[in-house]
């Protein structure tokens, strides 16, 4: 949310002034003729050289405000680079400007400038050291830039500055789960759901997290509660389905996944993970089709080419099967499952060699089948 | 209507009769020199078919009977291609040579000329089914030929029918199964004779052949002797085999039958003066196979043939085959450490692994814990299959398991050499398509059913609008093969980067054990062994001379097989040893060091920070061309220059003088340009230790 520029009391006390000193002005002008040198008193030279001073400032002032509000038009616009250049012209004119470099700061982000949008977070804290947003959006950046450890210490901040906000604990939450501890998240999510304890989102991800420390049957609680709350929000639904198809309950996983397909016909997960029971039922042309689904929704989506990739392979058709897999990396190059399968495939074409490499990719891409397929098989 | 078809199937019927032509002086009356003469010659071949029938039908060898009569019979085939009797006979022959598949040719026309001419023909024509897997349909022609030959024919052949219809019943059960495997011609290393008994390094980069391709010996029978060939792998495929040569190869007939693990002996099989064959041994001296010795005291080999054999990772046994009870069979002998090293009496393997039948070849993997062995006995196809045995939890080798198909097939499958990761083995097989004889086949192993990856993602985190992988990992995939290591490398001076014989001491370190000791070849310093993972080995290295080398490494027990290539350095450091750095350049007419000299010296300061009270004389050395004066002062500041790189990577000028000899100690003719260029040298001498 940015801020937005609103006339305040200083503000009009400026506009007084100038109206003064255009009086002022033609007063001196009347009284040229009676006064030595300039005619003016040194009482009256103080005073017209301050309202100069002030109209000055005035002047710049009103460049500032505009510059300001140029910029979140662009902003607005989703033009960030132009939207930092008006909210730094803002800053120029007034260096003290606490909404305009928080807005930059935004737009930063946006941008995709996390390292930059810190320092800017960081200059509105040196004006104004209680500004919690700050500290929070700092800690977006740090999530962002995988510096989790900074991320806390921000979101920490923000929360002893402003207890009552639920989205720094969520954030906080966010930042544990990524971080791959569970337990600390759901303490944040916790919080969060104390302070909002009709936030959705909260439920949604303690839910995640209990699902990730294998707490299956809280997880699915706390994701009840949470379509509930947004009973149009698919993902969640989604995420109920996957836990069903951990616990091998193919038909209430395929439930799931229909309730989010209802919620949001859109939402191509869905139909993706809908396919991968299909797929492991065995049953080929219905999980095809929603990949097919799938990739019409979402093109640049590269699991659902790489599934059809599984299903060409089952079917023995392996050069299909190679050329599937290979559609999937040429959208993700960094996608190892598609690794794993193109190889497999490319084994079953007699490209022993071919093979190798792809499961050497994988591997160095993190994937352990990648691994045991290039030891047990590789040179 | 039916006037006009009785009228074509009289034609039909008349035509096909009309071609049966027996070999009876009354069909040749036109012919009757040439007939008495090819009729004297089939009467020869037919007594060589009843001896070589005989000693089929009582399992024991039948020698060269079926190629002598076959001879004839195709001879005889030029003269007259119509006779049943004789393409039912050249089939029969054909059964009994590694050319089988060209029986199936001749017993359908015998068959079709005239399937009643001999019930045998029904025995013969049942084993060209069963060649080509018709297993039915042979049973079924096995049937007939016992309902109708005579009673003396059946009781003479009851023991290979049973085993026939057996084969079938087998056949049929392991055809149910076949195996996740490739199993492809090495056309590059095959010939149009038999080429057979691969051996194989456990790196699966040397392989050794036999064949009895063209040689410049005099063939017999129109067969040439079987010789030693070796073939090395290039990365993509196997070079053109090398006959091995003298002292190795003889005219008479030798076989390789297994390479030591790390390739540096080999076991082989020669024909003695009596004709009676012994297994032998030879060392690899560098480059060359030396002259083979006994490889066991010939108390292994009362009264026996023995031929095929095999190492065993411990190396105190041999496994080989044996006639000394009639059939082959695969016995073993060890090492009797106890009576002055010399070989016990040989001992069957095991009563589970010999059959009533031939056993051909024996291969053990370098696990020491699998066997894998030929043979026509157990529930073989047909011909030989191989199959394999474990060792159980007593060490007992456990009952032989059919390889199944498509390594296995009706014809004689052969032999097994596998690389230590399980994944690729080489046999023999004399099946059809092949070129020509017995082949050698690579089989490549699937494994396990490989697990593609549908991958599904959540938005696990609602305000991370980003899919999410569950990074739960699926299934393990369970490893097939035990877990071993390839350890191999080359021992060079650290210095020059020449290769060493060293003699090297493999040690496990929990237990102290000595696992191995060995010496690296002489010509490239290298070596080879595997070595089970999951344990931490010591490796000791010595060399005369040179500073004694060990260290020790953790082959982790995490994967199906890894490889461990490693170069190991040693030092010279007897006083007055003199080491020539060839590596060494200089700027033309100048003292400037190269660049490309840098990694020689960089070897020459490691050296120096290794061995600290080491000291050393850097030397110059030119050749006699020009002045005197000048090549000495050149010659000293280059053995400056040398000195002053190394004093700049930390070395103390104390322990270094840089001398400049100009021409004055040669080491070789400076009346030759290659002998000048030895001259100009820079060199080291060690003063101190």
């Amino acid at each position: 949310m940015l801020t937005y520029f609103r006339p305040s009391k200083s503000d009009n006390m400026l506009k007084k002034l100038s109206l003064l000193s255009i009086f002022l002005i033609i007063s001196l002008i009347g009284f040229s003729q009676e006064t030595p040198e300039d005619g003016l008193t040194d009482e009256e030279r103080a005073f017209s050289d301050s309202i100069a001073t002030v109209n000055e400032a005035s002047e710049e002032n009103a460049l500032a405000m505009n510059a300001y509000n140029e910029g979140i038009k662009a902003f607005q616009a989703k033009n960030y680079s132009v939207a930092i250049q008006n909210f730094d012209k803002a800053i120029a004119g007034r260096p003290d400007f606490v909404d305009a470099y928080f807005n930059k700061g935004m737009a930063q982000i946006e941008d995709g400038e996390e390292q930059d949008a810190i320092a800017t977070f960081d200059k509105v804290l040196s004006l104004d050291t209680n500004n919690s947003k700050s500290y929070v959006k700092k800690g977006e950046c740090y999530t962002a830039l995988g510096d989790y450890k900074m991320a806390i210490k921000s979101y920490d901040k923000g929360m002893k500055l402003d207890p009552t906000n639920e989205k720094t604990p969520y954030a906080m939450g966010d930042v544990y789960f990524l971080s791959e501890n569970y337990e600390a998240a759901i303490e944040q999510f916790t919080k969060a759901i104390k302070i909002n304890p009709d936030y959705a989102y909260a439920y949604n991800d303690r839910g995640s997290s209990y699902r990730m420390l294998e707490n299956y049957s809280l997880a699915v609680n706390d994701y009840n509660k949470a379509a509930s709350l947004a009973p149009k929000l698919a993902f969640i639904y989604n995420n109920i389905g996957a836990i069903k198809k951990k616990q091998k309950d193919y038909p209430g996983a395929i439930a799931a996944y229909q309730k989010a397909i209802i919620a949001d016909a859109k939402f191509y997960l869905a139909y993706n993970n809908r396919g991968s029971i299909y797929f492991e039922q065995g049953k080929y042309a219905e999980a095809e089709k929603d990949f097919k689904a799938v990739i019409a929704m979402n093109p640049k989506y590269a699991p659902p080419y790489n599934s059809v990739s599984a299903i060409r392979f089952k079917q023995e058709k392996y050069k299909e099967a190679e050329a599937e897999a290979s559609k999937a990396i040429k959208i993700d190059t960094n996608y190892a499952s598609a690794y794993v399968n193109r190889g497999v495939a490319r084994e079953m074409l007699r490209n022993q060699n071919g093979a190798c490499s792809d499961w050497q990719k994988a591997k160095d891409l993190g994937s352990e089948l990648g691994n045991i397929y290039l030891i047990g098989n590789c040179n | 209507m039916k006037h006009f078809f009785t009228f074509f199937l009289s034609i039909v019927i008349s035509s096909v009769f009309a071609q049966i032509v027996e070999f009876k002086a009354s069909n040749f009356k036109d012919k009757k020199e040439e007939f008495k003469a090819i009729k004297a010659k089939l009467d020869q071949a037919d007594e060589y078919l009843t001896l070589a029938n005989d000693a089929v039908a009582l399992v024991t060898n039948p020698g060269d009977n079926f190629i002598k009569a076959l001879n004839i019979y195709l001879e005889a085939q030029k003269f007259n291609a119509n006779s049943a009797r004789n393409n039912m006979n050249i089939a029969n022959c054909y059964l009994y040579t590694n050319e089988k598949y060209k029986a199936i040719e001749y017993a359908n026309k015998a068959y079709k000329l005239n399937a009643d001419i001999d019930p045998f023909l029904y025995f013969i024509y049942g084993q060209t089914l069963q060649l080509q897997r018709e297993f039915k349909d042979a049973k079924s022609h096995y049937k007939t030929f016992e309902e109708n030959a005579k009673n003396k024919y059946v009781e003479e052949y009851k023991k290979l029918m049973s085993k026939y219809k057996k084969e079938c019943k087998y056949g049929e059960e392991i055809m149910a199964d076949e195996k996740r495997v490739w199993v492809d011609n090495v056309t590059e290393v095959n010939s149009a004779e038999d080429d057979f008994s691969p051996s194989l390094s456990v790196d699966g980069e040397t392989l050794i052949i036999n064949s009895r391709r063209k040689n410049s010996h005099t063939p017999k029978n129109g067969i040439y002797d079987s010789d030693i060939y070796q073939s090395n792998w290039d990365g993509k495929k196997w070079s053109s085999p090398k006959n091995v040569g003298a002292p190795l190869n003889t005219e008479h007939d030798e076989a390789a039958s297994a390479l030591a693990y790390d390739g540096q002996r080999l076991l082989l099989w020669k024909t003695d003066d009596d004709g009676s064959s012994t297994i032998y041994e030879s060392a690899l001296n560098g480059i060359n196979w030396g002259a083979p010795h006994a490889k066991m005291s010939y108390i292994v080999k009362k009264n026996q043939n023995t031929t095929f054999a095999c190492y065993e990772p411990l190396d105190i046994k041999v496994h080989y085959i044996t006639d000394k009870r009639g059939n082959r069979n695969i016995d073993f002998s060890g090492l009797m450490v106890q009576y002055d090293n010399k070989w016990g009496e040989g001992k069957s393997v095991s009563h589970k692994l010999n059959s009533k039948f031939h056993e051909e070849s024996v291969y053990i993997h370098p696990s020491g814990e699998i066997m894998y062995f030929s043979s026509q006995g157990h529930n073989s196809m047909g011909g030989t299959d191989i199959f394999v045995s474990y060792k159980d939890e007593l060490k007992q080798w456990g009952d032989p398991i059919n390889l199944g198909y498509p390594i296995n097939t009706p014809y004689d499958d052969q032999f097994f050499a596998a690389t230590a990761n399980g994944k690729y083995a080489y046999i023999s097989s004399n099946r059809e398509g092949g070129s020509g004889g017995t082949d050698i086949y690579k089989v490549t192993f699937w494994g396990q059913e490989k697990q593609v990856i549908v991958d599904s993602e959540d938005y696990l985190l609602a305000s991370i609008a980003k899919p999410i992988k569950d990074k739960t990992i699926a299934k393990e995939v369970k490893v097939d093969q035990k877990s071993l290591t390839v350890f191999k490398g080359k021992v060079v001076d650290a210095i020059t980067g020449k290769t060493i014989e060293a003699s090297l001491e493999i040690v496990d370190n929990a237990n102290g054990k000595t696992i191995s000791t060995f010496k690296s070849n002489s010509v490239t310093g290298k070596f080879l062994l595997s070595l089970p993972a999951g344990t931490n080995y010591g490796i000791s290295v010595k060399k005369t001379n040179y500073l004694f080398h060990s260290e020790n490494f953790n082959l982790p027990s995490d994967g199906a097989f890894n490889m461990i290539d490693k170069t190991i350095e040693l030092k010279n450091i007897e006083i007055g040893s003199k080491i020539a750095l060839r590596n060494v350049f200089f700027a033309t007419g100048s003292s400037t060091v190269t660049d490309e000299s840098y990694p020689e010296l960089d070897r020459l300061v490691k050296l120096l920070n290794d061995v600290p009270r080491l000291k050393i004389e850097i030397s110059g050395h030119t050749d006699n061309q020009g002045s005197d004066k000048l090549n000495t002062k050149l010659s000293q500041e280059r053995a400056e220059a040398v000195m002053t790189y190394v004093a700049n990577k930390g070395i103390s000028g104390g322990r270094m003088t840089a001398k400049g000899y100009g021409p004055s100690q040669p080491v070789a003719n400076n009346n030759t340009s290659t002998g000048r260029q030895e001259n100009r040298r820079t060199e080291l001498e060690i003063i101190a230790n």
